[in-house]
C-alpha cells in the first residue's frame, strides 16, 4: 500500500511539474515569436542605426511578453538578440539576470544570408518526482527577416 | 458463502486500482495533449516568419525563390528539424500575374511536419475564408490582392509518450499564416525606372556614355545608396542582347552608395562613398553571375552594370507618380473621355496600376488640368487667354527681345527664337501648340498658384547655344509632343526646375507622348525635380562640360551615349521607391 501511495505521489507530483515546464516552454516560445516579429519591423535609430537601445528594446519585448518567465531572478534566464545588416552581425546577450553584454556574432549559426534578426529565449527548470528530479534548460530561437530598410 | 460476498474486505484494493488505472490514463493524455499545444505554440512561430519572409520575396524575386525562402526559415525556427527539401518550389510562378494569379498550392513533408506553401492566394481559399477551421468566413477587409499574398501552413504530427497505452498512438495539430505585403513607410529614395514591360536595351549605354544614380543625403543625416529599376520581364531580348545593356568601351552602368561594399571610395556631399553600393534591379531573370542575358548585357569594352542587377519579382509600374499627382479610384477605365487618357490607360503594353487610396484628399491633378486646357480643338481654356499670333499680333519668328507680363498665353503658330533674341513670359499660363524652335533664349516663369505651361503638341527644339529656362514650371506634354535639348560647351544654357509647393510640387515634367526626348550636356545646367516619361523614349548625349542633374527620371526607356555622362541625383520631393512590408492577416 505504501509502495503504490510513493507512486501516486511521484506520479501526481511529476505530471504538475511537467505540466509547469510546459507552460513556461510555451511563454518563452511566444516571447521569441513576439520579439522577432517586433524587430522584424523596427526602425533603425536614423543616425546610429541599429545600435544596442535597438537591441535592448526587442529584448524588452521579449522579457514582458514571457510574463515572468524571462525576469532577471529566474534561474537559467537567457535573452539573445542579434540583427544581421549592413554592418555585419550586433548582438546582445543577457544571461542570468545580469548586464546585457554586446557582440558581433549571431544568437546560433543559421546558414542563412539575408538581413534578418535572431531572438532566442530560454531558462532552466526542474522536474520535480518527489523521490528524485532533474533540471531541464527550455530554449526557445526565433530567426525573422528584418524588413526595415537600413 | 453468503458470508463471503457480502463482506466488503478486499474492495478499497480494487477501487485504488481502478482509480489509479484512471489517473495514470488521465495524466497521460494530459501530459501528451499539452505537448501538442507547445506544438502549436512552436508551430505558429514558424509560419508567422516564414510567411512573412515568403511574401516579401515573392515581391522581390518571384513565387520560387519566395517558396525555397519560406522553407529555409521553417528549417531554422523548426528545433527538430534541419533542412526542407526545397526542390519542389518549381511549381511556383516566377512572376505573379495580377490579372490572373495562379494559385499554387504545394506539400513539403519535412520529418514529422508537412508544411504547405500557397501563393498566390484568392480571396476564396480556405486559408482566407477560415473554412479550414470550420469556422466563420472572414469578411475581406483591407487583405490586398491575391499576388500581394502567400500563405505558409504547418501540420505536425506527434507520436504520444504516454496515451499510446490507452489506443492513442500519435497526435497532430495544424496552424496557418497568411501574410500580405504591404508599403512600408522608409521610402527609400529612387533614381531611375523605366517601365518598358518587355523590351530589350531599356536602359542601354553606348558610345563611352555613362549613367550614374548618385547616393542620397537622407534628410536625418545619412547616405542612402541609388536605386535604379528596369521593369522589363526581357521577353522582346534575344541573343546576348539585355534589358540592361552596357556597349563600348569606356560606357558604364553604376549605381553608388555608402562606403562599405568595396568599391573605388570617393566623398559625396562630405561622406564617405564607394562606387557600385547602390542598387540596380531588372524583372527579367539573371542567372548568377556578373551579367547575363536576359536581364544584362554587355559588349565591346562596355563595363558590366556596378553592382550586378539584382532581381525584381514583381511589376514596379508608374503608380507612384499617378498616385501622387493623378489619384484615381480606378485606372482600369479611362477617367476622362479624351484620346490621351484613353490611349495611355488602355494600350496593351500599359501597366495596369492599382487604384489610389488618397482620392479623398487628392485630386487627379494631371487630368483636371488636361480637361481645363483641352485639345488644340477646343481653342483657348477660358476668357483669360490671348492667342500670340491671332489676337496678340506677336510674330512668330522672333527678331526681337519680347517681354510678357501677367498675361496667359496659347502660342498659336510655330515659334521660332533667333539667335540673340528672346521671349520672357512671366507670371502667366502658356499653351504651345505647334513647334518651339529656341535659338535665342526662352524663359518662362509661370504664376506660382498654377505652375505650368501645357504642350499640346509640336516640337520644342533648343539649339546648342540656345537658352531654355522653365522657371518652377511643370510642364505637361501630349501627345504628339517631343522635344530635344542640344548642349553645347561653349554657351547656351538649360535650366528647368519644378514648382516647389502646390499639386504639381516637385513635378518638373508629364509627358504622354511616346516620341523621343532627347537630352544633352550643357555648359550651364540645372534640372531639378521629377521628369515622367512613362511611354516615351528618353535619350541623352554629350555636348557639353556639366551633366550632373537634381533630378529623378521615370521613362519608357533611357538611352545615354555620346560621351554624355548623366549623373541622376533624386531630390528631396522625388518619388520614393516603395519599401515592402509583411503584414499578417490570417
Amino acid at each position: 500500500m505504501a509502495f503504490i501511495f510513493s507512486l501516486l505521489v511521484m506520479l501526481l507530483v511529476g505530471v504538475v511539474t511537467s505540466a509547469i515546464a510546459f507552460g513556461q516552454k510555451n511563454q518563452i516560445e511566444n516571447a521569441a515569436r513576439e520579439a522577432s516579429r517586433y524587430a522584424a519591423t523596427l526602425a533603425p535609430d536614423p543616425v546610429t542605426g541599429i545600435d544596442n537601445a535597438w537591441l535592448e528594446a526587442v529584448r524588452n519585448v521579449a522579457q514582458e511578453a514571457a510574463h515572468g518567465n524571462l525576469d532577471s531572478g529566474v534561474e537559467g534566464q537567457h535573452i539573445c538578440v542579434a540583427h544581421f545588416g549592413s554592418s555585419g552581425w550586433q548582438r546582445l546577450v543577457q544571461d542570468d539576470g545580469g548586464a546585457a553584454v554586446p557582440g558581433t556574432a549571431p544568437c546560433y549559426p543559421d546558414g542563412l544570408s539575408d538581413p534578418r534578426v535572431q531572438v532566442e529565449t530560454g531558462r532552466d527548470t526542474e522536474i520535480n518526482a518527489a523521490f528524485f528530479s532533474f533540471d531541464i534548460s527550455l530554449v526557445a530561437p526565433a530567426t525573422a527577416r528584418y524588413e526595415r530598410v537600413e | 458463502m453468503r458470508e463471503s460476498f457480502r463482506s466488503d474486505r478486499g474492495a478499497s484494493i480494487f477501487m485504488l486500482a481502478i482509480s489509479l488505472f484512471l489517473l495514470i490514463g488521465a495524466s497521460a493524455i494530459a501530459v501528451d495533449i499539452a505537448a501538442i499545444w507547445l506544438d502549436r505554440s512552436t508551430d505558429q512561430k514558424v509560419t508567422d516568419a516564414a510567411a512573412a519572409v515568403g511574401v516579401l520575396v515573392a515581391v522581390e524575386t518571384g513565387g520560387q525563390d519566395a517558396c525555397e525562402s519560406a522553407l529555409n526559415y521553417v528549417a531554422v525556427n523548426t528545433p527538430d528539424l534541419n533542412t526542407v527539401d526545397t526542390t519542389d518550389c518549381v511549381q511556383f510562378d516566377k512572376i505573379c500575374n495580377p490579372d490572373n494569379p495562379l494559385e499554387t498550392e504545394w506539400d513539403f513533408p519535412a520529418g514529422r511536419y508537412e508544411i504547405t506553401v500557397v501563393h498566390p492566394v484568392t480571396d476564396t481559399h480556405d486559408l482566407m475564408t477560415s473554412g479550414i477551421v470550420g469556422g466563420t468566413a472572414q469578411p475581406l477587409v483591407d487583405d490586398g490582392k491575391p499576388c500581394q499574398r502567400l500563405a505558409v501552413k504547418m501540420t505536425s504530427t506527434r507520436n504520444s509518450l504516454f496515451a499510446q497505452v490507452l489506443g492513442f498512438s500519435s497526435g497532430r495539430t495544424s496552424v496557418h499564416t497568411v501574410a500580405k505585403r504591404i508599403v512600408g513607410d522608409d521610402k527609400p529614395p529612387l533614381n531611375l525606372i523605366v517601365l518598358d514591360r518587355t523590351g530589350c536595351n531599356t536602359i542601354s549605354v553606348n558610345g563611352g556614355g555613362q549613367i550614374v544614380a548618385d547616393p542620397v543625403v537622407h534628410p536625418d543625416g545619412y547616405l542612402v545608396g541609388g536605386l535604379i529599376i528596369a521593369d522589363s520581364d526581357g521577353s522582346e531580348c534575344s541573343g546576348t542582347n539585355g534589358v540592361i545593356n552596357v556597349s563600348g568601351l569606356g560606357s558604364v552602368i553604376r549605381a553608388d552608395g555608402p562606403a562599405g561594399c568595396g568599391g573605388n571610395p570617393f566623398t559625396f556631399k562630405g561622406f564617405p562613398a564607394e562606387e557600385g553600393c547602390g542598387t540596380i534591379r531588372v524583372l527579367a531573370p539573371n542567372d548568377p553571375g556578373p551579367c547575363t542575358p536576359p536581364a544584362c548585357s554587355n559588349s565591346g569594352g562596355g563595363n558590366a552594370p556596378n553592382p550586378t542587377p539584382s532581381p525584381l519579382g514583381s511589376r514596379y509600374t508608374r503608380a507612384p507618380a499617378d498616385h501622387r499627382y493623378n489619384c484615381y479610384s480606378n485606372y482600369t477605365t479611362p477617367p476622362l473621355d479624351t484620346l490621351w487618357a484613353a490611349e495611355e490607360l488602355t494600350t496593351a503594353n500599359q501597366q495596369n496600376i492599382d487604384e489610389c487610396e488618397e482620392t479623398a484628399t487628392r485630386d487627379p491633378y494631371i487630368y483636371d488640368l488636361i480637361e481645363f486646357v483641352g485639345p488644340r480643338t477646343d481653342g483657348k481654356p477660358d476668357s483669360t487667354y490671348e492667342y500670340w499670333k491671332a489676337e496678340r499680333n506677336e510674330k512668330c519668328n522672333v527678331d526681337s527681345n519680347i517681354t510678357i507680363n501677367n498675361q496667359n498665353l496659347v502660342i498659336d503658330c510655330n515659334l521660332q527664337i533667333t539667335s540673340g533674341k528672346s521671349v520672357t513670359i512671366n507670371n502667366g499660363n502658356v499653351v504651345f501648340d505647334q513647334d518651339v524652335t529656341v535659338q535665342g533664349a526662352l524663359k518662362v516663369n509661370p504664376p506660382a498658384d498654377k505652375p505650368w505651361t501645357f504642350f499640346r503638341g509640336g516640337k520644342l527644339t533648343k539649339a546648342g547655344t540656345g537658352t531654355l529656362e522653365f522657371n518652377n514650371a511643370m510642364v505637361y506634354m501630349a501627345q504628339g509632343s517631343s522635344l530635344k535639348l542640344s548642349g553645347s560647351g561653349s554657351g547656351g544654357a538649360l535650366i528647368w526646375t519644378a514648382p516647389t509647393a502646390g499639386d504639381f510640387a516637385d513635378l518638373a515634367l508629364w509627358s504622354d507622348s511616346v516620341e523621343t526626348h532627347a537630352w544633352s550636356g550643357q555648359s550651364a545646367l540645372t534640372l531639378r525635380g521629377i521628369f515622367f516619361m512613362p511611354r516615351g523614349i528618353a535619350a541623352y548625349s554629350g555636348g557639353g562640360s556639366q551633366e550632373q542633374t537634381d533630378a529623378q527620371w521615370l521613362a519608357w526607356n533611357l538611352t545615354v551615349g555620346g560621351g554624355g555622362v548623366l549623373h541622376i541625383a533624386p531630390g528631396d520631393g522625388a518619388l520614393p521607391a516603395l519599401s515592402d512590408r509583411a503584414e499578417l492577416i490570417r
